[in-house]
């Protein structure tokens, strides 16, 4: 398994290098000036110029890729254009706002998806399933922006039931920061009034940018669920005599739960393409804004930065969810 | 089963089309505090040698002294860190006498730090050096004499208003050298990255912090020289969207919105509770038409253009939030001309085709940006249907601006929806970017070289106002007749608040936006 | 995230053998689901050839008198902010999701079924290169992948079909790749290759129907996950150009208005739904119908 691992990971580390080559190329392709964008359209030439050459744009392209590389390998993820900061700097200033969000998604996802999974499959063929099915298709079928404002104009605006966009009301001061998850930090920091705010600050975005995933995880334990409510094995368990709920939960989803856990990691590493639909609706201070502003910026250092994390964590989501398909399943060997 | 949806579908709406609570839900905002909202999603660096946007200027303005300021019509010159003045008889010279005042360190604001200051955007040469440099020729032109006075000799005669322009402004506040020098590091000795996020000022705030695409917030600086402001802190909230703002007044989260739509302002000035004030501003929107591209050669085709646009239809996209000005120097600056001579005219306009060698028409692609100004884009398509009257066949591209600047700079754009806005209050500033090819900004840009450039350099060393407003006339007309620039707008300013807010005016240049004086009830 | 990356990871082995294809007509047309789909997408489809015959209104003719008008009798779904009729708007834009769906959908199978048969049936270097190229593409969410592209050309439309079509087509290499790779070793086709049959004519007539049937399942899938992506990337910024009717453009423009002009994003946001839940019960009832491991299970 680890020959697996390594092997993995060297394809893995690959095809994040063929992904840097290919955005640093488009980026680059991009007929925008970066610069120009940063300092306006007011900018004498000369200043223009003058940053180009300070911030090393006037080189080659070729140049520039190689010295991205070396610095890369020294850590250095180089300078924002547009924030006048590390790169770095900023991915740690943003990351955590999305992991937050994209967590809250999944755990409220995967719990309302498996369950309402559960119900479909248990009343299979009758009218709650049928329900179930077609309101999920329902679900899948709106454009998660859309559902965003029509959620906020209704649940923020018309009744007043949750707060607006941003992850804490204004006036409450935001935790001290020990892991940047405004919830966790302030757990630690044992102040209660802001866990509170936070947490509704969170639902809203968290049910919008969850709801696929939702409407995902409902369907593949629905289907998942089926096809183990028919073996052998629960028929026996039925014919013992248990109770229908063990039966379900301790023999059935048991078995089901290989395929439901692949979905919701795959999910989970695909949220953050939502997150950057998300981000834009609800003023979530995270990656997918943070990307979205750079490519908009052509803020060429914070592009890339971006790149690498949103690689890394896709690359590891998906061999996460291999190894655990092993591991649940030692049927599957490794080549 | 569609019938399910079509129910779903209908309870939604049914929801959505509610009327909304009437009245203003009390504010969740505690009395010291001003909350508001605006967009510092575009902000670059709090270091005043580098502040070139809306937001970071207005918020320098804040953090940090300059020494002198503008009257709040831009009539007089008014002191600020110096209480005095003196200038020599040829204008060229002047000292300054500082006041005493402190730094937020606890440091004296010295003679020595005003010149380390000028001198450190001769270092930095940043966006808005050029406001120095065009004026002061070298940074041993700012001089200390003592420890209160100041010597700055320009390269010019400057008027008072002229001086101030360059004193006033933002980049040449008084930052703190002792603090910066203990905040840089070798490879940046100016202290440039370390002021993007601090403060080193001694301006009514203080910079608490600056969470990236969150807030920025500041508090009440106890020794200002002028008494620590009313209002306790002050938080810059991130908010891109003009919706979210609405929202937020009306429910209370915010107190002051920046950046609401034009129909947004109509809507929330008709509601109880809340208030919007207005000014004109220093600024403009135009249709840039590229000299170097073929058909603009033709000055008939360029007037044929302005001839075929519907004026009146563009205010309407604006909700009569901006003012029809046409000429460059806009309404409220010295010397501004209020001559507007084009009109939807397709007969005229037909006819200039026609002498211009284009009446079989050509086809031309506009430029317009996203997210600089939300009616743009629609302005775009309005002047779309206009230009197809006249035979003028337009593929509108709605692109992010550094694409577009990108083109514009290397003069590549046949056309392109550009806005402009004043540097400083005078009309040098304006007459130099759309006149003057040899400052090699909008005139440039758009090919035009025209020989009324000699007079915009006359016109800034005029020190007889009347013979200077005369001058800005003619490069006006000129501009007006011959140039590439179909001028639409002079947008207003708007700012929505809640009624028990007070002293927030907006004003015509946003950098001298002035919180210090805010209070609620 | 679409539904199409958990899809293809899901189906990534299917047991595929080919199916009669006009029993498999019928039968789509029987199941309640498929049928809804098809009367949806069929509807649309007339909707968006007969869209200059019924609109009321020129999509693109700006009228300022009548701007933000409230649904009415003259104009059903009410106005933009340019006096337009919505409802015509949205029949023209039946034309370009429909569209952008269908050439995104052709344009990425022709891209990567070929180059997955291929290289799946002769193996070798190529084969690994293949699978290094879509392990890059694949390492990065669509897109996101899309909003570089499209930023990298310029915003139209052909170019937002360009994009997703770059961004889609591994997907489909690697499916194509993984049935060749089942079927090489099946036994008619060691037959006929036993008998002399070429390469060409072997990929052509023998491994090309195997591979037909799991795209057009995993296709059909996708189609709502396309016109998804490119509402997303007219919503924010990198799509269609005014004054095109494009539904995701045309709710970004209403979001500006969605407090008192709700009317303006709000059918174009139904207008979505309804297109994708058509094709979302199309595909779902073609896999019913078309995958028998999971018609196996019985519906």
């Amino acid at each position: 398994m680890w020959a697996y691992v390594v092997r993995r990971l060297m394809l893995a580390s690959i095809a994040i290098f063929g992904v840097l080559v290919i955005v640093f190329v488009l980026s680059h392709v991009i007929p925008g000036d970066p610069v120009a964008a940063i300092l306006g359209g007011q900018a004498r030439e000369e200043v223009i110029e003058a940053v180009r050459r300070r911030w090393g744009l006037d080189r080659p392209l070729y140049e520039q890729f190689f010295l991205f590389v070396i610095r890369l390998a020294h850590g250095d993820l180089g300078t924002s254009l547009a924030t006048n900061r590390p790169v770095i700097v900023d991915l740690r200033a943003f990351f955590p706002a999305t992991i937050e969000l994209a967590t809250t998604a999944i755990v409220i996802g995967a719990a309302t998806g498996v369950a309402v999974g559960i119900i479909s499959a248990v009343a299979h063929g009758k009218l709650i399933d049928h329900v179930v099915r077609f309101l999920s298709l329902i679900g899948l079928s709106m454009p998660v922006f859309w559902l965003g404002l029509i959620l906020l104009l209704l649940l923020y605006a018309r009744l007043g039931w949750l707060p607006g966009p941003g992850q804490l009301d204004i006036f409450v001061s935001r935790p001290p920061h020990v892991t940047g998850l405004i919830t966790i930090d302030a757990l630690l920091a044992r102040d209660f009034s802001s866990l509170g705010n936070a947490v509704r600050h969170l639902i809203l975005p968290a049910v919008v940018l969850g709801s696929h995933a939702l409407v995902g995880i409902a369907r593949i334990t629905r289907a998942s669920m089926l096809e183990v409510l028919g073996q052998d094995y629960v028929k026996v368990a039925r014919a013992k005599g248990l109770a229908e709920r063990t039966v379900i939960l301790r023999h059935a989803l048991k078995n089901a739960l290989l395929p439901i856990i692949t979905v919701i990691g795959i999910y989970y590493g695909g949220l953050l393409e939502g997150a950057v639909l998300t981000e834009t609706v609800f003023a979530w201070p995270g990656l997918g804004r943070y990307a979205t502003n750079a490519i908009l910026s052509q803020d060429f250092a914070a592009i890339m930065g971006v790149t690498i994390l949103i690689a890394l964590i896709f690359s590891f989501a998906n061999l996460i969810v291999d190894l655990a398909y092993g591991l649940l399943n030692p049927k599957i060997r490794y080549e | 089963m569609r019938a399910l949806h079509a129910l779903a579908v209908l309870l939604l709406l049914a929801v959505v089309i509610l009327p909304a609570a009437a009245g203003a839900p009390p504010s969740r905002v505690p009395t010291n505090v001003l909350v508001i909202g605006t967009v510092i999603s575009d902000s670059v660096s709090l270091d005043p040698a580098q502040a070139f946007e809306f937001s970071t200027t207005w918020v320098a303005n804040h953090l940090y002294d300059t020494l002198v300021d503008f009257s709040r019509d831009f009539s007089r010159v008014v002191p600020r860190l110096a209480t005095s003045w003196t200038a020599s008889s040829d204008l060229k010279t002047y000292t300054f006498r500082l006041r005493s005042a402190k730094f937020h360190s606890g440091n004296p604001v010295t003679a020595q730090a005003v010149a380390f200051s000028i001198q450190r955007v001769f270092a930095l040469k940043m966006a808005p050096s050029f406001i120095v440099t065009d004026f002061i020729k070298a940074p041993s032109d700012v001089v200390a004499v003592g420890n209160d006075q100041v010597r700055v000799t320009f390269v010019q005669p400057m008027p008072e208003i002229l001086m101030a322009c360059v004193l006033a402004n933002p980049v040449t506040s008084v930052v703190d050298p002792a603090v910066v020098r203990r905040n840089s590091p070798a490879d940046d000795p100016q202290g440039n990255k370390w002021l993007t996020d601090h403060d080193a000022g001694s301006g009514p705030y203080v910079l608490i912090g600056w969470n990236r695409n969150l807030k920025i917030e500041m508090r009440g600086f106890d020794d200002y020289w002028r008494g620590r402001p009313r209002m306790g802190r002050i938080f810059m909230q991130d908010m891109p969207e003009p919706t979210a703002q609405l929202l937020a007044l009306q429910q209370g989260d915010i107190d002051v919105a920046m950046n609401l739509l034009p129909g947004q302002f109509k809507q929330i000035s008709a509601q109880p509770g809340f208030q919007v004030k207005a000014t004109p501003t220093f600024g403009l929107r135009y249709l840039a038409m590229n000299v170097g591209f073929e058909p603009f050669s033709k000055p008939q085709v360029r007037n044929a253009v302005k001839y075929a646009l519907d004026y009146e239809a563009i205010k309407r996209l604006y909700e009569d939030t901006i003012d029809a000005g046409q000429t460059i120097v806009p309404a409220g600056m010295f010397a501004h001309l209020k001559d507007r001579p084009f009109q939807k005219n397709l007969d005229r306009a037909r006819a200039l085709m026609r002498e211009g060698g284009y009446e079989r028409g050509f086809k031309a692609e506009l430029m317009v940006p996203v997210g600089v100004d939300p009616p743009l884009p629609d302005v775009a398509t309005k002047m779309k249907e206009d230009l197809a009257q006249i035979g003028i066949d337009v593929d509108v591209k709605v692109l992010r601006n550094a694409d577009i600047l990108a083109v514009y700079r290397a003069q590549k754009h046949q056309l392109a929806i550009q806005r402009w806005g004043a540097d400083y209050p005078d009309p040098d500033n304006l007459a130099k970017a759309f006149a003057d090819f040899d400052s090699r900004v909008l005139a440039w840009r758009n090919q035009w070289d025209n020989p009324v450039k000699a007079k915009v350099k006359q016109a800034v060393l005029e020190r007889d106002p009347a013979k200077r407003a005369a001058l800005y006339a003619e490069i006006q007309k000129t501009v007006l007749d011959e140039g590439p620039f179909a001028i639409f707008a002079y947008p207003l300013r708007q700012i929505a608040m809640r009624t028990n807010v007070k002293g927030v005016d907006p004003s015509p240049l946003f950098q001298t936006y002035d919180l210090s004086n805010a209070t609620k009830e | 995230m679409d539904s199409s990356t958990l899809r293809s990871a899901t189906n990534s082995r299917p047991i595929v053998r080919p199916v009669r294809r006009r029993s498999a007509a019928s039968r789509i047309l029987r199941n309640p689901l498929s049928l809804a789909g098809v009367l949806l997408i069929g509807g649309l489809i007339v909707l968006a050839a007969i869209a200059p015959l019924i609109a009321p209104y020129d999509p693109i003719q700006t009228d300022l008198a009548v701007r933000l008008a409230p649904p009415s009798r003259t104009h059903l779904f009410g106005t933009d902010q340019l006096g337009r009729d919505i409802l015509s708007r949205i029949l023209y834009g039946t034309r370009i999701s429909l569209r952008i769906a269908i050439l995104t959908a052709v344009i990425a199978t022709l891209i990567g079924a070929p180059l997955g048969i291929v290289t799946g049936y002769f193996r070798g270097r190529l084969d690994d290169l293949l699978m290094r190229v879509t392990d890059m593409f694949m390492a990065f969410p669509r897109l996101i992948l899309a909003m570089a592209i499209a930023a990298a050309l310029r915003p139209t439309l052909e170019n937002v079909i360009i994009a997703i079509s770059l961004a889609a087509w591994p997907a489909y290499a690697r499916l194509a790749r993984s049935v060749t790779l089942g079927l090489r070793e099946e036994n008619y086709v060691e037959a006929a290759r036993a008998i002399g049959v070429g390469p060409g004519r072997l990929l052509a007539r023998h491994i090309f129907p195997g591979v037909l049937s799991p795209l057009t399942i995993q296709v059909s899938l996708d189609m709502g996950g396309i016109i998804l992506t490119a509402a997303g990337l007219g919503f924010i910024g990198f799509g269609a150009q005014p004054p095109t009717p494009e539904w995701g453009v045309m709710i970004s423009e209403g979001r500006n208005y969605i407090t008192q002009q709700w009317w303006v994003s709000t059918f174009p946001g139904i207008a979505i739904s309804f297109v994708v839940l058509g094709f979302n019960m199309l595909g779902d009832g073609i896999r019913d119908v078309m995958d028998p491991r999971l018609r196996s299970r019985g519906h």
